[in-house]
């Protein structure tokens, strides 16, 4: 039932991948690649669900992945996905030897100082790892893919890339801003792990434990798994892992606020999605905020900055060679004998480790209340400070109840996770989690959102059966209920996930004026030169959680992607909203809450809503479908709203295509960012007609309406056709 | 296996008739798929599958035999660098040499300079890997020493690049055929550059130019000839400003 496709897809034909495994056909895009590009997001979501009514969610994705023709650089990563990158890593390195020389020829390379100044002409840009490429088409080539590029580390980006980025850095943690008493909360100081040479039992050391946070301290909850049922770290690794890296991190922290200033910010891209400039590890940049800006003085940080300069050759990798080797930390209490400055701020850096925070058993009563009361504030405690992950085995990590809610709240509520090594990997480089891990514990919120919509929305399955499909396993099921209510109580993934693979659904409104509709014919930037004109601020948070937001007698089937209402009265001006969101389940959510909330919205920017159309822009479509098609909808409107998550109006081409369509229509325009509570109703202002840097006409089309021809996809489309799909609908009599 | 389900609607018979292997349509069909085998071929290298990788672009270089146009001006280097690239993988080292020099070649005459620093690179890297046994470790170190430096620019620590650098050059300096001088040349220059230092990133990035240039290194040539101009510029304003 759960991953079963309506009967609209029964005609789908995949028979030519029937056989193969999806292991198989990802490496065989010759075959997916064959057919058109109308039907071939339907052929992927059939041939994803082919694995069974109740296959995971990560078999579902990678699947779907398979039979993908158009990857992009960054599609969705799954558990198979990752096991099957890191396969395809241990055939490499059973040639070491030459894995190391091909290794070494992106370092071999000559590097620009900056861009020529005279350089035009259109470029693209793919950021692998510590480096930015920059890219255009050789002047006079001839063949494809004979590429000019410039290569800068995002330390050092040209001057161009400087000039457009803002002023980010890390977030104050809550424990600057409130004190907080929480109760059963028991913090760590790092310099006791130090002192005791690893993590004691909490009730060996509770005394020496801090319960109430105060303001300049930095507060890091550790997300790690346990090694044995009854102790986590018996051989004491994790604690070595865990207090080395904090050092080099606050090593990397004292090292890159000299050169910055105590009080300079990290310089961030928001286009690229990355900081440029100098900059630290996020860990250490929000140690930065919280610990140095708190203690130290210029003077101060220019002593501490001569103590971490000799510390370079342990925490060059963040300190992953010395703490394997480390047996009871007596190396790091030697080395901090020797950096009053650097140990006065360890002294500042407090964990949350279960084992060392919780009463462990047995238990006396006092001690059992203790360890219910920090259970049952779990969240409340994490979020008070840093999340980071200890990550040793990524796919055992992810396979734990416990350890999944703890990642998924830290993305979430708190948007910020901090990776660390959790074991020496021969796969780890410089200190740094490998890329697929981070990659999976990135996309993780979005499966974990389809799965509680599929239960809660669509009711295809029951509590037990989402926690199943989600591959989650747990000691004691009697935690079942605590951790899937846990993740039934987060809400929209606050990061959305961008790539070429998406599959887009639902309805994609066209704006008509008079006889003349309008669509963007390519993709491109956010319009930027539109500034707003007036800033409204309308609190629809709420549509973004489903516990405030779905109740028992609500029904998916009756808010369909186009939805037709009242007609605007005599004076009234007509308004289209438009919701943009990341899956079906996600754009059934919203529009219920914009739907019976529709008198708020109408008072505020004086319209009458005549209908609302939802769109699903789905990075992760392995969730059910409630309407499975995409169309195109002529919608004449007087006002538009646009509606998604904020981040969809600065990086979604979707939305980028929906904003320039509007725009071209010259109506009244209004974007609307869901997860924001204030000044986020904002109107925009078309610019007159406009010629784009490469002199290229506004790449939007106006099309004759009556020429139009209207077709609907099953399966929709993958947002890399789009555009020339959606385009193909109409008649290509169409004026510019 | 493979072959059979990418390439087999071109080889069996289709439907109705037996059109010939000429057959404008035919050659338009296979043309067009061309494109997604060599994707495909190029992922299975990126996964390992050498062998099946390998059979793909015999089987797409044997349909090219006799086809000419743009298309397979273009596609045929590429084709025939990536079976270079699966041979090297299987430790085929003499095909692997064979195929990338037939590519370098191939887009030398079309005038392709991404493929050119591509299968130039390429070469350079069997050739090491060849002398792997003899193991040069000069010139092992060498390389390893200049990655250290890179990576340390690239972090923002130039000074400490430079001082890996110049812990090399003396050796690097007396090997007359040492590939690597451009590049440390080049690397010191833009450190000096980003330490203000504007004398000394504009000597050690004329000298960068001067290697390049003496090497037909286009690539070199064309990023130090930038650097310099940068560097120029940036030295009067500097005049100017004072």
């Amino acid at each position: 039932m759960a991953a079963r496709l309506s009967p609209i897809f029964n005609a789908v034909e995949i028979d030519a991948w029937a056989s193969i495994s999806p292991e198989r056909l990802i490496l065989n895009l010759g075959l997916v690649a064959e057919g058109n590009a109308g039907t071939a997001a339907a052929r992927a979501l059939k041939y994803s669900r082919a694995a069974g009514d109740l296959a995971s969610y990560d078999d579902i994705g990678f699947r779907l992945l398979a039979a993908t023709p158009n990857r992009g650089l960054v599609p969705l990563s799954t558990v198979p996905m990752m096991r099957h990158t890191r396969n395809v890593d241990d055939v490499r390195r059973k040639n070491s030897a030459v894995e190391k020389i091909v290794s070494q020829q992106e370092f071999l390379r000559h590097r620009p100082i900056d861009l020529p100044e005279d350089l035009d002409g259109r470029f693209r840009y793919e950021i692998k790892g510590k480096l930015i490429h920059i890219i255009r088409r050789r002047p006079g080539s001839k063949g494809s893919g004979d590429d000019e590029e410039w290569v800068f580390p995002l330390a050092s980006p040209p001057q161009r890339l400087l000039q457009i980025t803002e002023d980010r850095d890390e977030p104050l943690i809550f424990t600057q801003v409130y004190q907080a008493n929480v109760p059963g909360a028991f913090w760590i100081p790092v310099s006791l792990v130090v002192e005791s040479g690893g993590i004691r039992r909490m009730q060996e050391w509770r005394e020496k434990l801090q319960g109430r946070t105060e303001p300049g301290k930095f507060y890091c909850f550790i997300s790690h798994r346990w090694q044995t049922p009854s102790h986590p770290d018996p051989e004491g690794l994790q604690a070595r892992f865990i207090t080395w890296q904090l050092f080099a991190h606050l090593c990397d922290a004292v090292r890159v606020a000299r050169v910055r200033g105590l009080n300079g910010a990290r310089r961030f891209s928001p286009s690229l999605g990355f900081a440029v400039g100098r900059s630290g590890s996020p860990l250490a940049e929000a140690l930065i905020v919280n610990v140095l800006r708190f203690a130290l003085d210029d003077e101060v940080l220019g002593a501490a900055e001569r103590e971490a300069r000799g510390c370079e050759e342990f925490v060059r990798d963040y300190g992953i060679k010395v703490a394997r080797q480390d047996f009871d930390l007596a190396r790091l209490r030697e080395t901090l004998q020797g950096l009053p400055i650097l140990s006065q701020l360890m002294q500042r850096i407090f964990i949350w480790y279960d084992y060392g925070a919780m009463p462990q058993p047995p238990r006396t009563p006092e001690e059992d209340s203790v360890f219910r009361a920090a259970l049952e504030h779990l969240t409340a405690i994490q979020i008070m400070g840093r999340t980071a992950i200890l990550l040793d085995e990524a796919e055992d990590y992810l396979s734990r109840g416990w350890c999944t809610l703890e990642s998924v709240v830290a993305d979430t509520l708190a948007g910020v996770e901090d990776l660390l090594v959790g074991s020496a990997r021969q796969t780890i480089e410089s200190g740094s989690v490998e890329h697929y891990f981070d990659m999976l514990l990135e996309d993780r919120p979005h499966l974990i959102w389809r799965a509680v919509l599929d239960t809660e929305v669509f009711r295809v399955q029951t509590p037990e059966e989402c926690l199943s499909r989600l591959g989650l396993a747990v000691t004691d099921p009697g935690d079942i209920p605590f951790i899937y209510r846990g993740l039934v109580s987060l809400n929209i993934p606050r990061k959305i996930h961008i790539d070429d693979s998406e599959i887009v659904t639902g309805v994609f409104p066209l704006p008509v004026a008079g006889r003349t509709a309008f669509i963007a014919s390519r993709a491109g930037r956010t319009l930027d030169d539109i500034k707003p004109r007036e800033v409204l601020s309308l609190d629809w948070t709420g549509a973004c959680w489903v516990r405030d937001n779905w109740g028992p007698s609500d029904k998916a089937e009756t808010l369909p992607a186009w939805l037709p209402l009242q007609q605007a009265g005599p004076g009234e001006r007509s308004c289209h909203v438009a919701v943009v969101a990341s899956c079906e389940g996600e754009a059934v959510l919203v529009t219920k809450w914009i739907h019976g909330r529709l008198p708020e919205l109408e008072s505020l920017i004086k319209t009458r809503v005549a209908s609302i159309s939802w769109l699903a822009t789905d990075i992760a479509p392995v969730g059910h479908l409630v309407d499975g098609t995409l169309r195109g909808v002529p919608v004449e409107a007087d006002v538009w709203v646009l509606a998604a998550q904020g981040g969809r109006f600065v990086n979604c081409s979707t939305t980028s295509t929906l904003q320039q369509s509007i725009a071209a229509s010259k109506v009244t325009y209004f974007e609307l960012s869901l997860d924001s509570e204030k000044d986020n109703l904002c109107q925009r202002t078309p610019p007159p007609a406009r010629k784009s840097a490469t002199g290229d006409e506004d790449s939007v089309l106006a099309l004759d309406l009556d020429r139009l021809k209207l077709t609907g996809y099953v399966g929709g489309l993958f947002r890399h056709d789009l555009l020339k799909n959606l385009i193909s609908l109409a008649d290509d009599r169409g004026k510019r | 296996m493979r072959v059979r389900e990418l390439l087999g609607g071109l080889f069996g018979a289709s439907k109705g008739s037996s059109p010939s292997p000429n057959d404008p349509t035919r050659i338009l069909y296979r043309v067009q798929r061309w494109g997604p085998i060599l994707a495909s071929a190029n992922q299975l290298v990126d996964s390992g599958g050498y062998d099946e990788a390998v059979q793909l672009l015999e089987g797409i270089l044997n349909e090219m035999e006799g086809v000419s146009g743009p298309i397979v001006e273009d596609l045929r280097p590429k084709a025939t660098g990536l079976l270079g690239i699966a041979q090297f993988r299987k430790g085929n080292l003499g095909p692997a040499r064979r195929f990338t020099e037939e590519a370098l070649a191939e887009c030398r005459k079309i005038g392709d300079a991404e493929g050119i620093r591509i299968y130039t690179e390429h070469l350079e890297i069997i050739a090491l890997s060849s002398g792997l046994a003899a193991a040069d470790e000069s010139v092992m170190e060498i390389r390893a020493r200049i990655v250290e430096a890179q990576k340390l620019s690239d972090e923002g620590w130039h000074d400490t690049s430079n001082e890996v650098l110049m812990g090399i050059l003396g050796t690097v300096e007396e090997e007359a055929d040492l590939e690597y001088r451009g590049k440390i040349y080049g690397l010191l220059g833009l450190n000096w550059f980003r330490l203000s230092d504007t004398e000394k990133a504009q000597r050690y990035t004329e000298l960068a130019l001067a290697e390049c240039t003496s090497k037909s290194d286009e690539e070199g040539v064309r990023i130090y000839s930038v650097n310099l101009g940068l560097i120029r510029r940036g030295r009067v304003r500097n005049s100017e400003a004072t």
